[in-house]
């Protein structure tokens, strides 16, 4: 049904200019048909009126039917080219759709939909442009493998110098966003293959105010990580260390975009607060 | 004139004609062809004038010439790699690029084609018929033809058409189940706005926010 998208009648009935913000869930989703319908029904549950944005990312099984038959809005990539560039697809559809918040969770069941309220809370605070959910604050529910443990606290320490604040989760994919961030995220300057502490040093670089809020994650229990393997999380130092040295050399100050340059804007936008 | 500086000059001549060659047939654009025009050029000069080169292997302080060939060669060598990955960077960006506006206008066109037939249940979908044939015969065209049977006029079992209609038939039968008189509109755009009721705002709403 079409109602499917709403989840209350009081979706229903906000009036079409509501001066209530517009929030979208974005989801990255590869081959995720175990996992997914759950966390989108969680999240509409626990949030009625909010969208939700499945990037089905070329999977070959059944996740974007799930995802459609849940009530989520689908956007199919055309073949596989991993989460971040996932994700800048939520973010440009974001862009497109003038949605006023967005949040980024993945829909492998790691990250828990309640986090998303306290997320959100944070990043609707004026003082906030994006609001990073750290598994390791407080709420420890989170008990990763030794080398993650090693890298998180490696490149934790790296942003936390560079950014002037503490940063206890750097590669937390877990995150609310405004729309400038979104907008700032659907431009080229967005490393796709890895965004994580370099991203963050780009944002606090490029002007932006975060803050950190507990997220409850849970560890992945089909075990197919992003950061498998032997090699991959070797190259995953050496590209972050070369993404942080890279990212300190450039004035991102002037990256920063008013408007998302990729797409054209077919009068999508609401106008106003760009 | 030594031996090696006579194979070099026919070397250097065979790839300057081949270069140009290629432009000529728009094989090779012109702006990927420049730095193979200058490769080719420095070593048509340093075979033909002798003071080129010997002002070249001066240069470098090479012992002998072949090395100083061997240096430059590997040299522009590695400056067309450098610029081959520059471009390449670039087009992966591009078709990144491409592939997210492809897959965003995508499920929005799914969305507008569920909210049609959402708007209009009275016609089952019959209106759009034709403008679906019409789509999937560019489909099929722009595919080629390479389906069986196609002829890049009627509507192909192409793969993207293959993958929209589960979602179609979805809407579909979304319509049957919603069978009742309320929900039977007429189009949103010719419909006086006193006669939306209440209990059709809802239609209405998810046609409006598709597009909004």
């Amino acid at each position: 049904m079409s109602g499917q998208r709403h989840n209350s009648m009081e979706a229903f009935w906000w009036p079409k200019e509501t001066l209530l913000p517009r929030v979208l869930v974005v989801m990255p989703a590869y081959n995720e048909v175990d996992s997914i319908g759950h966390v989108i029904t969680s999240v509409q549950q626990l949030l009625p009126g909010v969208d939700v944005l499945v990037v089905n990312d070329g999977s070959r099984d059944a996740t974007a039917h799930v995802a459609t038959e849940a009530g989520a809005i689908l956007v199919s990539h055309p073949y596989n080219m991993g989460y971040g560039v996932a994700c800048q697809t939520g973010f440009k559809y974001a862009c497109r759709h003038s949605y006023d918040y967005v949040v980024q969770m993945d829909s492998d069941g790691q990250h828990e939909p309640r986090s998303v309220l306290p997320l959100l809370a944070a990043v609707m605070e004026p003082d906030v442009d994006i609001a990073l959910g750290s598994r390791w604050m407080g709420l420890a529910e989170y008990k990763g493998p030794l080398l993650r443990k090693f890298g998180k606290f490696f490149f934790g320490f790296l942003a936390g110098i560079l950014t002037h604040q503490k940063v206890t989760d750097p590669t937390t994919g877990f995150q609310a966003l405004t729309r400038e961030v979104v907008h700032f995220y659907s431009s080229n300057v967005y490393p796709v293959d890895y965004p994580d502490a370099d991203v963050i040093i780009m944002l606090k670089r490029a002007g932006f105010r975060m803050r950190e809020v507990p997220a409850i994650m849970y560890l992945n229990t089909t075990g197919k990580s992003m950061h498998a393997g032997l090699l991959k999380p070797i190259y995953y130092g050496m590209k972050m260390m070369l993404s942080i040295a890279m990212t300190l050399l450039r004035d991102d100050r002037k990256l920063r975009p008013v408007q998302p340059p990729e797409l054209v804007n077919l009068g999508y936008d609401r106008g106003g607060m760009a | 004139m030594s031996r090696v500086q006579i194979v070099m000059f026919a070397s250097a001549v065979t790839l300057l004609l081949a270069v140009l060659n290629l432009v000529r047939r728009r094989r090779l654009r012109e702006e990927y062809s420049w730095l193979w025009l200058l490769a080719s050029l420095v070593f048509l000069s340093l075979t033909i004038s002798s003071v080129v080169y010997g002002w070249v292997v001066w240069l470098i302080g090479a012992s002998n010439a072949a090395l100083a060939f061997a240096f430059l060669g590997l040299y522009f060598l590695t400056l067309i790699c450098i610029q081959f990955s520059v471009q390449l960077s670039q087009l992966v960006t591009k078709s990144k690029n491409l592939a997210q506006e492809i897959a965003i206008l995508d499920g929005e066109i799914r969305d507008l084609q569920k909210a049609a037939d959402v708007a209009m249940p009275s016609a089952g979908g019959e209106l759009q018929k034709p403008v679906r044939a019409a789509a999937d015969g560019v489909r099929a065209a722009a595919g080629n033809g390479r389906e069986p049977g196609s002829n890049g006029w009627e509507p192909a079992k192409s793969s993207l058409s293959g993958r929209v209609q589960p979602a179609r038939d979805q809407a579909l039968s979304d319509v049957k189940l919603s069978n009742n008189p309320v929900t039977e509109l007429p189009l949103p755009g010719l419909m006086p706005p006193s006669s939306s009721g209440h209990q059709a705002s809802g239609y209405e709403d998810h046609a409006e926010r598709s597009i909004d």
